[in-house]
């Protein structure tokens, strides 16, 4: 497994720990200062929150993992970085200048294009009991929709205050896991920088949050994670781990019928009480999402759902790493 | 039962059927030659049927979603 020598790992989880540490305080300063902020709808008294989250966690990813491809010349690297950088670029615009429910997902199929450019996939999924299954011709095209379903359903699960970069850190570090048992050791140092970065993020990003990660923080950890998954051929560990968030994303577009962003839904899914507590609406026009479920007849404290999504994500974790050990230990 | 709880019932639920759902298509729809000959009738039918099987995990889920919901708002 450990093909590089220990330094490689301490001087990548250095780089991409601090230069996330670095962006994050600088991008809020400059945030606060230039009134690029949003305001954050689930506190009684509305506190304004600095934008542009995507700057310290693409920076602290990107300048990591260039590094790394310094090291290790891999093209499993390179296509990582062409695919987060295209995300990046179409989550900034998005910040920007909001996009549309079906532009999005649509410009988001360019990302999964230096995996097919690159070849870096195998066109086949492995399965526990039954093996790997070949599927040549599906496969590319499976890859095209893949990167822009993890990027959206990342980005559907951004819902409060510290949640999508908790349930990144968790994410992350079963696809580590994962990768330990395949013996991907470049695409395992490849993904050391996102669990890092990410965990810097989520100290800024934790309830007080004093930045949101926006679109294009949270489209390109969905993309990376998608794009790690197809490379290191663990699509299936990929899945599982994901699941309270493809359910969350599922439920979402069954219930409302179609790609609708959320600002132009007719009932929210819940709302806020008096005592900064957050219930399901009990409305049945209203979404069914992830938190609409757990506050249902029982108003939770933001910090509490957090803890309780945090909580889902241990254990689809779990599932996935007991997963991986039938598939490969 | 709380609803976090009844949130990792589904969770587990959904698990086994997204392992079940997936084999199947992948391992025994996929690999199906039914029209030898013709292989575009081939890739329609085993389309509609991995199609159906997608709709029918998202249609089980719903429905155990719904329950949940209904408990909750009776």
């Amino acid at each position: 497994m450990i093909e590089y020598e220990l330094k490689n790992f301490v001087l990548i989880i250095i780089i991409s720990t601090l230069s996330t540490y670095i962006l994050a305080r600088l991008t809020i300063k400059f945030c606060q200062k230039n009134g690029l902020t949003v305001i954050d709808y689930h506190k009684i008294t509305p506190t304004k929150v600095s934008r542009f989250g995507g700057i310290p966690i693409f920076g602290g990813i990107f300048l990591a993992e260039v590094v790394i491809y310094y090291i290790t010349k891999d093209v499993q690297i390179l296509t990582l970085i062409l695919v987060i950088s295209t995300t990046f670029l179409i989550g900034i615009i998005d910040d920007i200048k909001k996009l549309g429910g079906i532009a999005k997902p649509i410009m988001l199929i360019f990302a999964s294009l230096p995996i097919l450019f690159f070849g870096t996939y195998q066109p086949g999924i492995e399965f526990p009991f039954f093996g790997a299954v070949r599927l040549n011709i599906i496969y590319p095209i499976l890859i095209l929709i893949a990167i822009t379903v993890t990027a959206n359903t990342m980005n559907t699960i951004d819902v409060l205050n510290g949640t999508v970069s908790g349930f990144t850190m968790i994410t992350t570090t079963a696809l580590l896991i994962a990768l330990i048992l395949t013996e991907n050791s470049s695409l395992f140092m490849g993904t050391l920088p996102m669990l890092f970065s990410v965990s810097v993020f989520y100290l800024y990003h934790k309830h007080p949050s004093k930045i949101f990660p926006g679109d294009s923080g949270t489209l390109t950890l969905g993309a990376m994670f998608g794009a790690i998954a197809i490379i290191g051929n663990i699509e299936i560990i990929g899945v599982v781990v994901l699941l309270p968030a493809i359910m969350n994303s599922f439920f979402y577009l069954y219930s409302v019928r179609g790609l609708v962003e959320h600002t132009k839904l007719a009932v929210r899914p819940t709302r806020l009480l008096e005592d900064e507590k957050i219930i399901g609406e009990k409305d049945e026009r209203a979404p069914v999402t992830l938190v609409r479920l757990l506050t249902i007849g029982n108003p939770l404290t933001e910090k509490k759902i957090n803890e309780h999504i945090l909580i889902l994500s241990l254990c689809s974790a779990l599932l996935a790493i007991i997963t991986a050990v039938v598939m490969w230990y | 039962m709380n609803n976090l709880t009844n949130v990792i019932i589904i969770i587990i639920i959904s698990y086994f059927l997204v392992l079940i759902m997936a084999s199947m298509i992948f391992v025994f729809v996929v690999p199906l030659e039914i029209f030898v000959h013709n292989k575009l009738l081939n890739a329609i039918v085993k389309v509609l049927i991995s199609f159906i099987l997608v709709i029918s995990w998202i249609f089980i889920m719903k429905r155990i979603v719904d329950m949940f919901l209904n408990s909750k708002l009776r």
